[in-house]
């Protein structure tokens, strides 16, 4: 992770047992960097969790795509196109 | 468990956004598909339609490629018909006058006491009376 990007300032709570197990571990001024880090890990999880599920993501990438504009009769000839 | 089939005239109004009601709803069917409370169904033929509909409907190679590839991931069960249901798809065709590719899916829908989804109105029209069918338009 690279420390030198701009930051923000956020207030969070915790569970006691949490606060006790970091603040057991970690000192005050490390705190920040560690929960910028489990932040970090937790979203690129949650990005390949995503990125997994075959129904988000082809709605996903269903909603870049830009056609030009055709009826419902159009896109049935495109369907049988080529049958005899 | 519901069970729907689609056809690829849903897949493509809703890929293509040419039609409302299937940008709305196709999503929200996979989205219960997903949460298991609801079975979608189509015919092993689904992913040829749909990639010919593609072909033919200004999507460039590389546009249709990637849609494919995500596409044929989806949790739509594919089916093969049956002989007797194949044989039953063909008459039913005759009889209302349409193809056989479409009222093939039709046929599926009926065989499982589902419902097929489609947007395509003329097909609709023309094998309502059959019923186990919904038009999405």
């Amino acid at each position: 992770m690279n420390m030198s990007v701009n930051t923000q300032r956020i207030t969070i709570s915790l569970p006691d047992y949490l606060y006790d197990q970091l603040m057991a571990n970690y000192s005050r001024g490390e705190v920040s960097k560690v929960m910028s880090e489990a932040a970090e890990k937790f979203l690129i999880d949650k990005k390949i969790e995503t990125k997994n599920d075959p129904v988000d993501e082809f709605l996903n990438f269903a909603k870049t795509l830009k056609f030009p504009k055709m009826t419902d009769m159009q896109i049935k000839r495109a369907i049988n196109k080529g049958r005899a | 468990m519901k069970t729907v089939v689609v056809d690829a005239s849903l897949v493509l109004g809703f890929l293509i956004k040419s039609n409302k009601i299937a940008i709305k709803e196709f999503p929200q069917l996979l989205q219960s598909e997903k949460n298991d409370k609801l079975k979608i169904v189509s015919l092993a033929l689904l992913p040829l339609e749909v990639a010919n509909g593609l072909r033919f409907s200004h999507s460039g190679r590389e546009m249709t490629a990637s849609i494919l590839e995500k596409f044929i991931n989806l949790p739509i069960k594919l089916v093969n018909l049956t002989d007797n249901l194949l044989i039953q798809a063909t008459d039913y065709s005759y009889q209302n006058k349409t193809t056989v590719y479409d009222t093939a899916y039709h046929l599926l829908a009926i065989s499982r006491n589902a419902t097929l989804l489609t947007c395509d109105r003329k097909y609709y029209l023309a094998a309502k009376q059959l019923n186990h069918i919904e038009y999405i338009g």
